[in-house]
């Protein structure tokens, strides 16, 4: 550990720990473009001059190692002085497009201008004019004028994606960042790019103009994607429509970076592919009507004591605390024991990294933790061929589908539903319509999207995580633990009554 | 004399026909005007490869070698001045990895022509110190970056080499010494930047010439992440003349801070400019009166850029009472830098000079730096303005604030290059941002300018 002093205050921290991170957990904020605790050094915007001690000339804090008694200023006239001045350079050949540009709100230059800037811009020659609107492909837009070529990208595509995309071409203020021979990006991390882009130059083809920044709100969650358990942002609209994922920082799983590919499973959240009502047959039904018939013809079955006829299918694309109340009422409180789902076994066995970064093979979030619990509650979880062979047998009668969102599930569904006879009795419990659609004579409950739900799941590696959900886009879909709850009540009025009927 | 081969950029040997004078002190350029220098046999036959032979059959060790150069005080010729020696002490010894020497050849600064001569006239003389440098560093290989333009030079660099590699100079087992070395030429691609010496570095790596953050240094972690040395053309063509002489020769020369000679390069209102190789701690008068024969048309002196573009400007009485040599150009503000001295006679407009070195700064930016990037547009922007359009004293106050806020704030120092030059064009010619803001606009005026 090494005492260095910053600001007056004293500190211990890690010998050899960048000063700009060894800053921020003392609660100072260096400014900085080019820096980024994923990337190497590039020691090129300037914004992080400090005043080190025993130094006539300021030094950047992105390429000082801290070391016992080192005396850092960084809010000093002088310090004060040069970020403004290093600020100011980078605005003059700046569009200031803000109103509208998408990272507005969000943006370095902005938010810099408000803690450090405030002149009034003494530029009044013709700015460097360049290209505009340059299509990177599929999910990436390029705005060569607003690009402050902090070689962020450069050096992303250079290090962590090795798709050597980006490049700086010409040189001096005539400098633009591009791809070389004006390709499109490639790979499945492409959008990350979007992300560490400090200001409007690189900007999402998916998210460009949909919403104003400010307006949105941000819910800590777990990517559904697959395995990997990237933690992600949420970024949604008072709960009522969800607007892009934004990868959360956190070194032992994901680092700072997250796939397109798990990016853009934040689009079954949004109401065009969701279930907000309960249905029969394709009519809606109010909710407490469809748990009502869902809970009769079950009673029927376990006052009968005959429990073997319930049949529960059931994925990990759920939390611990999904599973586990499933488990508790169907298995412990009815006695059911024929469970249904993938070869978890085998997707989890086999799950490996797909591209050597993030991406894994096993697209389910919460195998681990499904397997876990199966074996800790002692359930033998049986494969989609044997609910295919015994609904051909007939030796099922209720069927209760845990259809989780996303179409990964189709093939499975797809199965099931040709061997279902019009008389079984099918619940479907689904936030999507997609897989439900199916199974046309089916009651579907709608059930909360994966970045609503609050719960814990674990990842391929064994580490539980929790997912903050909290928000709720429609008001009748809930979730599983609610669901099942709702079923017991149910279940004891409709007891209750019959008791007082006799 | 070498056959002139059909290369763009200039193919055509200098044209340096000057006896050396009384007034000048040549050490390097001794042999300067013997026909065929550039040939092998030429140089040996005038004590040419001695020094290499003392070191490498004399059984010096490197340490030995970087000591001699030590005990001369030689300082870096290529710009900042560097003590040569301590440089090289610089190299980590058996730490297992490859090192290099570098030769910048990459001579661009405008007004700076020395090393072409060495490199046109004295090739051996530069290759015999490149091979004792590269023995004190333990270095296996090193490379000669020239500029790209010095085609004509670039080749008698390569034909030199071939020859030293033919008289066992060169290739395994040097001398029998048992110490290997390689040497190639490298011929840049016209940035400026790329004589700056981690801009070099990057621009041999393969990649685009620009300037490395430092820490590390080069000789920790330079050429290939490996321990690299750069040296100036001027400084390696000194290392064999202190070798054969002793360190301690070389510091009879000059003054107590700055030993030896150094080469200048003059241009501008002079009556014979050239280049020209005098003892240091002269006085200025010497370099002016006797060598360069005076100001031209018997014009009276304006101001002097004594080391090269980028070097802070002085007045003609500062230039008077100036002395050649790193401390007396540093105590008038300014420095000696590579020697490229451009003489300015009362003609000429400072204003107008100020804009040109402000374009061909903003061109040759690399663009890395923001102040660097951003600020030497702007004040080229705002010099044209203020000759072409409207003058306006706001901006000579702007210049200086983006001048100052350019200084030391980039990770190398061509921001510097242009900053020091405006802020000492404003500070100490005054008078003449005053013509532009005085004076309308006339017709007379106008033509003055466009």
């Amino acid at each position: 550990m090494a005492k260095i002093t910053i600001n007056g205050k004293e500190i211990e921290v890690p010998q050899g720990k960048n000063l700009v991170d060894a800053a921020k957990d003392a609660g100072v904020d260096i400014p900085h473009y080019c820096y980024h605790p994923g990337l190497s050094i590039a020691g090129q915007c300037r914004m992080c001059l400090v005043e080190l001690e025993g130094n006539p000339k300021l030094q950047i804090a992105c390429n000082t190692k801290c070391s016992d008694g080192m005396k850092v200023h960084t809010n000093n006239e002088k310090v004060e002085s040069a970020v403004q001045s290093s600020l100011e350079m980078h605005l003059i050949n700046h569009p200031i497009d803000c109103p509208i540009c998408d990272q507005a709100g969000e943006c370095g230059l902005q938010n810099y201008y408000m803690q450090h800037g405030k002149y009034n811009s003494e530029m009044h020659e013709e700015k460097v004019h360049k290209e505009k609107v340059v299509d990177l492909g599929d999910h990436v837009v390029l705005d060569k004028e607003r690009c402050i070529l902090c070689s962020r990208c450069v050096r992303f595509t250079q290090e962590v994606s090795k798709t050597n995309d980006f490049g700086i071409f010409q040189r001096g203020d005539r400098s633009t960042i591009g791809t070389y021979g004006d390709a499109p990006l490639k790979g499945n991390y492409q959008l990350n790019t979007v992300d560490i882009c400090p200001v409007g130059a690189l900007t999402s083809k998916d998210f460009r103009f949909e919403q104003r920044v400010w307006f949105l709100d941000e819910t800590d969650s777990i990517c559904g994607g697959c395995s990997k358990g990237c933690n992600v942002s949420v970024h949604h609209k008072k709960g009522k429509h969800v607007y892009r994922l934004k990868p959360r920082t956190n070194e032992q799983v994901n680092g700072f970076w997250m796939c397109d590919k798990g990016r853009y499973t934040y689009k079954n959240s949004n109401y065009d592919k969701r279930l907000t009502h309960a249905q029969l047959g394709g009519v809606d039904l109010p909710h407490d009507e469809a748990i009502a018939s869902w809970a009769n013809d079950l009673k029927v079955l376990i006052a009968t004591e005959r429990p073997e006829e319930v049949g529960v299918f059931l994925t990990p694309h759920m939390t611990q605390e999904e599973i586990g109340s499933i488990v508790e009422h169907f298995a412990k409180t009815l006695g059911v024991t024929k469970f249904f789902s993938e070869d978890i076994e085998k997707l989890s066995k086999d799950d490996k990294d797909v591209d050597g970064l993030l991406l894994r093979s096993d697209h389910y979030p919460n195998s681990k933790g499904f397997l876990k619990l199966a074996s800790s509650s002692k359930i033998k979880i049986q494969q989609v061929e044997d609910l295919v062979s015994a609904l051909q047998k007939g030796s099922i009668s209720h069927l209760i589908l845990f259809v989780p969102e996303g179409d990964k599930i189709l093939p499975a569904m797809t199965r099931i539903a040709q061997v279902t006879r019009p008389d079984l009795f099918v619940v479907a419990i689904s936030p999507q319509s997609s897989a439900v659609e199916l199974f046309p004579s089916a009651l579907t409950l709608p059930s909360l999207s994966h970045y609503e739900k609050t719960g814990t799941v674990i990842n391929h590696a064994g580490l539980e995580q929790k997912m903050a959900g909290g928000f709720k886009m429609f008001k009748e879909s809930f979730s599983i633990q609610e669901i099942v709850e709702q079923l017991k009540v149910k279940s004891t009025e409709s007891h209750q009554r019959e008791r007082a009927a006799r | 004399m070498i056959k002139k081969t059909k290369h763009a950029g200039n193919m055509r040997p200098m044209a340096i026909e000057q006896k050396p004078l009384e007034s000048e002190k040549r050490i390097l350029l001794e042999h300067e005007l013997v026909p065929d220098m550039n040939k092998i046999d030429v140089y040996a036959s005038k004590g040419g490869y001695q020094a290499l032979k003392k070191v490498l059959q004399g059984k010096m060790t490197p340490d030995q070698v970087i000591a001699e150069v030590k005990a001369a005080n030689l300082r870096g010729r290529g710009g900042a001045g560097f003590p040569t020696g301590m440089k090289w002490g610089f190299v980590p010894k058996s730490d297992g990895k490859p090192h290099y020497l570098l030769c910048n050849a990459d001579e661009s600064e405008p007004g700076t022509f020395k090393d072409r001569v060495i490199l046109e006239k004295l090739p051996h003389l530069m290759i015999e110190g490149m091979i004792i440098g590269a023995y004190a560093i333990g270095a296996a290989r090193s490379y000669v970056y020239i500029r790209g333009e010095y085609t004509y030079a670039a080749e008698v660099i390569n034909q030199a080499i071939q020859e030293a590699y033919r008289a066992g100079f060169l290739g395994k087992n040097v001398l029998g010494s048992g110490f290997d070395h390689d040497m190639a030429v490298h011929r840049g691609a016209g940035a400026y930047i790329c004589g700056e010496e981690t801009g070099l570095i990057s621009s041999l790596e393969g990649k685009k010439g620009m300037p490395k953050l430092k820490p590390p240094f080069p000789a920790v972690e330079g050429y290939l992440k490996c321990p690299t040395v750069v040296n100036n053309v001027e400084t390696l063509a000194t290392v064999p003349w202190i070798i054969n002489n002793g360190g301690a020769a070389y510091t009879k020369m000059g003054t107590a801070k700055s030993s030896g000679t150094k080469m200048w390069s003059v241009s501008g209102d002079v009556n014979r400019p050239g280049v020209y190789e005098v003892e240091c701690g002269k006085p200025f008068r010497v370099l002016l009166e006797e060598c360069c024969g005076g100001m031209k048309n018997g014009k009276k002196l304006k101001a002097v850029i004594p080391g090269g573009s980028s070097a802070p400007i002085l007045t003609a009485e500062e230039a008077m009472n100036m002395t050649l040599d790193y401390e007396s150009i540093a105590s008038f503000g300014s420095m000696l830098g590579s020697g490229g001295m451009i003489i300015l006679d009362e003609t000429r407009d400072l204003v107008q000079v100020l804009k040109n070195l402000a374009e061909f700064y903003h061109d040759e930016s690399c663009g890395q730096c923001t102040p660097c990037r951003e600020g030497t547009g702007w004040i080229e922007k705002i010099l044209h303005s203020f000759t072409e359009k409207e003058a306006k004293r706001d901006d000579v106050e702007l210049l200086k604030k983006i001048s100052a806020n350019m200084m030391g704030r980039t990770i190398c120092v061509l921001a510097d290059s242009i900053a020091m030059p405006v802020e000492s064009y404003i500070r100490k010619f005054p008078k003449e941002f005053e013509n532009y803001l005085q004076k309308p606009k006339t017709l007379e005026m106008k033509q003055r300018v466009g």
